[in-house]
């Protein structure tokens, strides 16, 4: 059995992943690194990932339930180029009037990418926010209401062709953690066969005592 | 001729011939003026404006670890040019360049990307470019 804790990102990721609909991309981990390429447009993607946990000694003991109030972060990205009349731009037939008012309709990626952000940043807040998610897929009474306490923003920031935004959202919640224990390996069956693969293999030199008791380095026992 | 005026003729056959380097590059200015030919000693010709251009560059990640990014840098000489791009004009300036190298490429267009960058003392303007997408009508 694992800790809730675990069971409650996969069940995040779960919710977001059904309720995407195609707007975005969920991924339960945080990623090493993301080409822009991967989250512009309509693959903005959102990564769910454990950032840590308090155990209140308070609310929690060595014989029964331990409260673990939990903080998910929910990393959100958005990519975006300019956006413009690139049909009247690129048409040869065009005239000077329509090509400088190609160039006018451009919106700036930046532009383009925080949109899309705040965009995302609303459909996941509401997702996760909703009613009907109140138990954040655990089965009522496995977790407490939980609840989105900010909506951070970086960025913009150029990433190759495409200019990236990114934000974040800090769900937290408690969850009970059942104590079930865990005795571990018996130490005969580890520590043991290790020792008793050293003295087999080790060669005689390697395993002699470099400083026998009663000898000092560069002096005469007195 | 002094080193700099030297370099700068140079230019000629190391940034523009278009038997060696050269790549054909349209400019296409705030008020729709289309820029695809030379100026030889200030003089307009007909001759198809050329330049030099990187398909690819080196940008720093978030980590800190130099990447390979696909985003054409183009180089142009700072002479052969009848206006040349502000890093203050709006909108932006557009530019025109094979896709890639290779001969009879698709000529693709990109936003010029704030800021340029004057290589005042070599007689170079150095455009980086920026992706240009078709807006979705909602």
């Amino acid at each position: 059995m694992t800790m809730k804790f675990r069971t409650l990102k996969a069940s995040i990721v779960a919710i977001l992943g059904l309720a995407a609909a195609g707007r975005f991309r969920v991924v339960g981990y945080k990623q090493r690194g993301v080409a822009a390429e991967e989250i512009v447009g309509q693959l903005r993607t959102v990564q769910v990932f454990f950032t840590g946990g308090k155990f209140p000694k308070a609310a929690g003991s060595h014989l029964g339930p331990v409260m673990h109030d939990v903080t998910i972060k929910v990393d959100l990205s958005a990519a975006k180029a300019a956006e413009g009349d690139l049909v009247a731009l690129t048409d040869p037939s065009s005239t000077p009037a329509e090509f400088a008012a190609a160039l006018s309709s451009f919106r700036e990626a930046a532009d383009m990418a925080d949109d899309s952000l705040d965009e995302l940043g609303d459909i996941v807040f509401q997702i996760l926010m909703d009613g009907r998610n109140l138990d954040l897929g655990m089965g009522a009474g496995n977790v407490s209401p939980h609840w989105i306490e900010n909506f951070d923003k970086q960025g913009p920031t150029a990433r190759g062709e495409y200019v990236v935004m990114s934000g974040s959202l800090d769900l937290t919640c408690r969850v009970s953690e059942e104590l079930l224990g865990d005795a571990g390996v018996a130490a005969d069956h580890v520590l043991g066969a290790v020792l008793a693969d050293v003295e087999t293999n080790m060669p005689d030199s390697v395993g002699a005592d470099p400083a026998p008791a009663g000898i000092r380095a560069g002096g005469i026992t007195p | 001729m002094n080193l700099r005026a030297q370099a700068e003729a140079d230019l000629a056959t190391t940034l523009e011939d278009p038997t060696l380097f050269g790549m054909p590059v349209e400019l296409v200015s705030p008020d729709g003026e289309v820029i695809n030919t030379k100026m030889v000693d200030g003089i307009a010709t007909t001759e198809q404006l050329c330049g030099q251009v990187h398909y690819d560059s080196i940008e720093t990640d978030d980590a800190g670890i130099p990447t390979i990014i696909h985003k054409p840098v183009v180089t142009l000489r700072r002479s052969s040019l009848s206006r040349v791009p502000l890093p203050t004009d709006r909108p932006r300036w557009a530019c025109r360049i094979p896709e890639s190298p290779l001969v009879d490429a698709d000529i693709v267009t990109f936003l010029v990307e704030n800021p340029t960058e004057g290589g005042g003392s070599l007689g170079i303007v150095r455009l980086y470019l920026t992706r240009a997408e078709q807006a979705v009508t909602p």
